[in-house]
């Protein structure tokens, strides 16, 4: 299964259990990526890190090896225009 | 603080509580201390008749579990665990109206851990401009809370609020808190700050993960619920959401968005470095001309208590108030940039560079500033909410080369390096400054990544960040942040910076040789006063004195008791009495040279008596005082020595503790000392100097 880095900016995912339940993966829960949220990846930092994404009107940075940890599959919803 | 019932307001990172907290307490704001934390918490009254009610605007947080130094100290005046005297009577719920599921999440667990609460509604005039619609009613009917709109920037609103607080606040504090829940504790455990909450761990075993994970999801569905109950939203995109998409394709390009930045913290640069020169001279010239008028008012043959007044409470008091402007210029920026979201987007950009040292994004300001002064740089660091991370980057900051060491490079540059040909067709002196600038920046991240990784060994931070839309800042409440940390600087800080420069002129004028002192009044008494060069002679009289004065005080001989410890960095005692000197301020070592030299007092770098007495400087035996290579062993020595009180004056402040300034000055002296040693050494060894 991808995961959430490998997705491009545009493309909206639902995000799976991440492998990892740490400090990080609490503070983005907390913010709304949890297991089974749909997320657009909104952009990438200069040099590809870090990831934007957008859940629920709230932007939140993350670096890609957090990313690395969710894995994500396309939403039905697709792309957003 | 006060007998007055407290309320605190809670909420996320830019939930609109400073607009609120603002709007109901007006001007009578303080920042107050608290023992056993190092951040500001503001506090402020609501008076109405006989009844006052104490508000406190406490740092953001996004949960009851706190991942940061700040966040805790929200968490445990909510739980009331932070002080005695701070246990809130009330609190209430900052939410803003236009993200609100996420900030329901605070709600869900205020109830979860059964705290009562009343909830506050920001940003309730955007939510309704977008077309949004939310039941108020409903929100409070579901949670079982008193729920009032209260947008800051609405005073019918906020005059209501301020009406419900006082008749609903009561007079005993809530009770304790029950933190013993597992759930709550697994996610204080995964969250990491568990100390400060001061809840049991879970046991080990328990998969605290497994059971936080549960938590949260509970929780983040239970928000859900509330809001798809009571909001209702138009299907197109809000207009804030889309204007901030607008400038975020702009201001997170990779390739324009760093430029936009360069731009703009270009013009920070620039108002902290050029723009604050004039206040500042004018600050020196205000204080200065009523110390002259002031001392007219000490009888003439009373020169001890001038001297006193003069150079020691009046410049105190300047040296004082000289970082005000600064400090406000930075701070109302700062604010500017905060509260419209653009600080967040720095962190953005600049995580790449930042996360190798091992820092947050955030530690770029506190750099970027300190280049113009540690001082106000040093207090921009509560940015930063990791308090390991935070001291590291307090004690590297005066690494970075500050403007008032300019005037010395500036002065070695045109005494020693004058002749010197240039090296590829640049100036050597060009070569010199751009060498002590690189030294500065490459030793602050150097020494900022040891101390991450052993005295103040913590991970580097994890980039999770949200970046807020974008908002129009309030000019006002800017104004009031500057104005805050002036008089909070002044408070702290000044106190200490006043009292080390009557330490320093005591230095400077004990003991007195009043035979000498009886002498030049003889002397003077004896000038000709019809000749035209009198003022000139009576002048070189007086300068020949002021030298002979400050080699007999107690500073010029600590500069002679210093000499065989700074002779192997190339330097004399002189330069001991300027180094000294310079404790005060880095560019008072210009104006000490110009007193030890007898040229009186006011010299500055541009003096061309200065740089004359300076080359011709010999040794007994007839060697050259300044070659270049005491020249560059003294720049590197700028460079990295802590020669200033009001930097270590602010760490004091900022660290709540005598022990980080006195390693502070510790380290950077030894760590100057050591590098002018191998400069010069190895300088001789090759064959320079
Ligand atoms: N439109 C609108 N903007 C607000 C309101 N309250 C605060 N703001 C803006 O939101 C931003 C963050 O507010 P602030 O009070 O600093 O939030 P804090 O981080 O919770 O203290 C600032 O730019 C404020 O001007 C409000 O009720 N309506």
């Amino acid at each position: 299964m991808k995961t959430l880095n490998e997705y491009l900016p545009g493309q909206k995912v639902i995000l799976g259990r991440p492998a990892l339940f740490d400090e990080v993966a609490l503070r983005l829960a907390e913010l709304g990526l949890c297991e089974g949220a749909t997320v657009t990846i909104t952009r990438r930092g200069p040099l590809g890190d870090p990831l934007e994404v957008e859940v629920k009107t709230t932007r939140i940075c993350l670096r890609a090896e957090k990313a690395r940890q969710y894995p994500a599959d396309l939403s039905p919803a697709g792309v957003r225009p | 603080m006060t007998s007055a019932p407290t309320v605190v307001l809670l909420g996320n990172p830019n939930a609109g509580k400073t607009t609120l907290f603002n709007a109901l307490t007006g001007l009578r704001a303080k920042v107050g201390n608290y023992p056993g934390i190092t951040m500001d918490v503001r506090a402020g009254d609501i008076v109405a008749g006989d009844q006052r009610v104490q508000v406190i605007d406490l740092p953001g947080t996004y949960s009851l579990a706190p991942h940061s130094d700040d966040e805790a100290v929200a968490v445990r005046v909510v739980l009331g665990r932070l002080a005695p005297h701070l246990v809130p009577h009330h609190i209430v719920l900052v939410l803003d109206a236009t993200h609100l599921e996420r900030h329901l999440y605070l709600a869900a667990q205020l109830e979860r851990l059964q705290i009562p609460y009343t909830v506050a509604l920001t940003m309730t005039d955007t939510l309704d401009a977008e077309g949004g619609r939310l039941d108020v009613a409903g929100l409070a009917q579901v949670l079982g809370r008193p729920v009032y709109r209260a947008s800051g920037n609405n005073p019918d609103e906020v005059q209501a609020f301020r009406q419900r607080l006082l008749d609903d606040v009561r007079d005993e504090p809530l009770p304790a808190v029950d933190v013993t829940p597992l759930w709550y504790r697994a996610l204080v455990e995964v969250a990491g700050a568990g100390d400060a909450v001061g809840s049991d761990r879970p046991g080990p075993d328990v998969d605290a993960a497994a059971v936080a994970k549960d938590a949260v999801d509970g929780l983040a569905r239970r928000a859900t619920e509330i809001a798809d109950q009571v909001l209702t939203m138009p299907d197109e995109r809000p207009r804030s959401e889309r204007r901030t998409d607008a400038i975020d394709r702009v201001m997170l390009h990779p390739v324009a968005g760093p430029m936009v930045f360069v731009v703009l913290f270009g013009l920070l640069f620039q108002a902290l470095f050029t723009w604050a020169a004039p206040l500042m001279d004018g600050i020196d010239l205000v204080v200065g001309g009523l110390g002259e008028l002031l001392v007219g008012y000490i009888p003439d043959d009373m020169p001890l208590s001038k001297s006193l007044f003069l150079d020691g409470v009046v410049s105190g008091v300047g040296n004082v108030l000289v970082f005000v402007p600064q400090i406000a210029i930075l701070f109302l920026a700062l604010s500017l940039l905060e509260d419209s979201g653009l600080l967040a987007r720095v962190a953005f950009l600049l995580d790449r560079v930042m996360s190798r040292v091992g820092l947050h994004g955030r530690a770029f300001v506190p750099f970027l500033s300190g280049f113009a002064c540690a001082v106000p740089a040093i207090m921009a660091t509560r940015a930063i909410s990791s308090h390991k991370d935070r001291l590291t980057t307090i004690m590297v900051t005066p690494l970075i080369s500050c403007s008032a060491r300019l005037p010395v490079y500036t002065l070695i540059i045109a005494t020693v390096f004058a002749t010197a040909e240039p090296v590829l067709g640049i100036n050597v002196g060009t070569w010199i400054l751009f060498g002590a600038y690189g030294l500065s920046v490459g030793a602050a991240l150097a020494i900022a990544f040891v101390f991450k990784r052993t005295l103040l060994k913590s991970p580097v931070p994890s980039l999770v960040l949200e970046l807020p839309v974008y908002r129009r800042p309030r000019l006002g409440q800017a104004a009031k942040t500057a104005a805050e940390k002036s008089f909070a600087f002044l408070r702290d800080a000044g106190t200490i910076i006043f009292a080390i420069t009557l330490v320093l002129w005591a230095l400077f004028t004990f003991p007195r040789d009043d035979a000498a002192q009886a002498q030049l009044q003889a002397d003077v008494a004896a000038l000709d006063k019809t000749a035209e060069d009198a003022e000139e002679r009576e002048q070189a009289l007086r300068s020949a004195h002021a030298a002979h004065a400050l080699d007999h005080s107690v500073a010029g001989r600590l500069g002679h008791a210093l000499e065989p410890v700074l002779s192997p960095l190339g330097f004399d005692w002189k330069i001991g009495v300027g180094v000294i000197a310079s404790f005060a301020a880095r560019e008072v070592f210009v104006s000490t040279m110009g007193l030890v030299y007898g040229l009186g007092d006011g010299t500055d770098e541009e003096s061309v008596s200065l740089k004359h007495a300076i080359q011709n400087d010999t040794y007994p035996n007839g060697e050259k005082v300044y070659t270049p290579l005491t020249g560059l062993s003294l720049i590197v020595f700028f460079v990295l020595a802590m020669q200033c009180m009001s930097t270590l004056a602010a760490t004091r402040r900022e660290t709540r503790s005598y022990r980080w300034p006195v390693f502070q000055f510790a380290y950077m002296t030894a760590l100057a000392y050591v590098a002018s040693l191998i400069t010069f050494q190895v300088g001789r060894l090759l064959g320079f100097g």
